[in-house]
């Protein structure tokens, strides 16, 4: 999804660009606003205003993320206030083409509307079953292909 | 880290057979992939198994670590960095085990009963105590840090595919780990003056450990190296972490526990000699804490078992 912009004094293609190269600390390369982390963005004077949703409550990278959030903002904006959203997370504010490069660069996959897993690795549609609820993380569960016998991780469980 | 297409496979897989080992390791000096469901040669599945199982079994002793300190430590955030840390030590254990079972060499309980006996091999730093506090923020420093950069040089030019994909999630997520470090180090390094001590103390317990994680010299025959498993030499890898950290730690006011330590003006920082007598006695489990901990992971492994009875009846 695309966060909304509402334009302030600051350039909002500028902001724009700055939160797309925000990466989560997990997934180098992969911004927070593909993942659609960045719910809201709104500019008062020269001041902004980042609405965050986390992709889990206790997640440890939450810290992180905003003092990048406020690093890569620094230059354009005199304040940056931060807040997390209590809303849920979930795997339909994923940008299409996060979605791919989760994908290709780190055999991450999102299930399908009707559940069903693909093989990042071979392209099986059929041979992918779930092995266990979480995984490294607890935003991800575990899953094997018994195509190409590869490991394959699920964001969004 | 960008993608580069040996390290996925085009269409269904099939499996490729060589004429005999120069075919093969012409394959992987050109930068060839193995995938599972190749015909490799059978020292060359041994070797890849043994060193997946060694970095099994090492995220698994090393989440145990982890673990222990939840309950001690200061503070809500400080349990969160340790219960997410944890998660994520053995969570990198099960892929590994994984991909290390379906070698077929030997099955997941296999491993973990080798471990529990004694018969496998773990990382030399999850052989030592954690004394205090101080020793457990040198881990996630230094000690992280090592593994790290062991884990990156083994991911660059890994040839075993299942293992590599995996290796890039593992040292992506220890890369988030050193920002917890850094950032709990600080508190002691910028803290009163006994916190400063205490991780002095720490430091003076865990460098030589830290160092030593990166082994020996390579032997200039090291199948590891000539199979394209490991990418850097030993001592390559240990000279570029000591360049990096005696300064840093230095930085913050820190004495590095090496009275031979020398600055040259080409070579950069030397430690001193090595006596790879005390590395040797703890991979063979002989370490400080080795059996207390081995025993630890079996009393663990044991309490568990009606978790995964539970999993098997409902599954």
């Amino acid at each position: 999804m695309t966060p909304v912009v509402l334009s302030g004094s600051v350039a909002v293609p500028t902001l724009a660009d700055r939160l797309e190269l925000v990466d989560d600390p997990e997934f180098p390369g992969i911004s927070i606003v593909g993942l659609g982390m960045v719910d809201r963005v709104t500019t008062d004077g020269d001041g902004v205003q980042v609405d965050l949703v986390p992709t889990f409550r206790a997640c440890t990278a939450l810290g992180f993320i905003e003092a990048d959030v406020r690093a890569a903002l620094a230059p354009v904006a005199d304040t940056v206030h931060v807040r997390w959203l209590d809303e849920a997370w979930t795997t339909d504010r994923v940008r299409a083409d996060t979605r791919r490069r989760l994908a290709d660069d780190f055999g991450v996959v999102i299930r399908g509307d009707d559940g069903t897993l693909s093989c990042p690795v071979c392209g099986s549609g059929t041979e992918v079953r779930d092995v266990s609820a979480s995984g490294p993380t607890r935003c991800r569960s575990v899953a094997w292909c018994d195509a190409c016998r590869n490991v394959v991780e699920v964001l969004g469980g | 880290m960008p993608t580069t297409l040996a390290e996925r496979t085009a269409g269904p897989p099939v499996g490729r057979t060589w004429d005999d080992m120069d075919a093969f390791e012409a394959f992987l000096d050109a930068g060839g992939i193995v995938e599972a469901h190749d015909d490799m040669p059978e020292a060359y599945r041994l070797e890849v198994f043994r060193f997946i199982e060694l970095h099994a079994n090492s995220e698994l002793m090393g989440g145990l670590t982890e673990r222990d300190w939840i309950p001690k430590a200061p503070g809500l955030r400080l349990k969160q960095i340790f219960l997410a840390k944890t998660q994520d030590e053995i969570g990198h254990a099960h892929l590994l085990y994984m991909v290390a079972a379906d070698m077929g060499k030997k099955s997941r309980p296999e491993m973990l009963d080798d471990l529990f006996a004694g018969r496998t091999r773990f990382h030399n730093v999850f052989h030592y105590q954690a004394v205090t506090w101080a020793d457990q923020i040198a881990i996630a420093y230094l000690v992280d840090a090592a593994a790290f950069a062991s884990q990156r040089a083994v991911f660059q030019n890994c040839s075993y595919g299942p293992y590599k994909r995996v290796l890039k999630r593992i040292v992506a997520e220890e890369g988030f780990h050193m920002r917890h470090g850094e950032e709990m180090l600080m508190r002691l390094a910028e803290g009163s003056e006994i916190q400063h001590r205490m991780f002095q103390e720490a430091l003076d317990r865990w460098w030589m450990p830290a160092v030593q994680l990166f082994g020996p010299d390579s032997s200039d025959d090291d199948p590891l190296m000539r199979w394209h498993i490991k990418s850097q030499r030993n001592e390559t890898l240990r000279h570029a972490y000591v360049q990096k950290y005696v300064p840093l730690l230095q930085g913050y006011g820190f004495t590095i526990p090496d009275e031979g330590l020398r600055h040259d003006p080409d070579a950069g920082w030397l430690i001193s000699d090595i006596d790879w007598s005390e590395l040797r006695a703890t991979m063979r489990n002989g370490g400080p804490d080795s059996r207390r901990r081995i025993a630890t992971a079996a009393g663990s492994h044991a309490d568990t078992a009606w978790v995964r009875e539970a999993l098997e009846a409902a599954a």
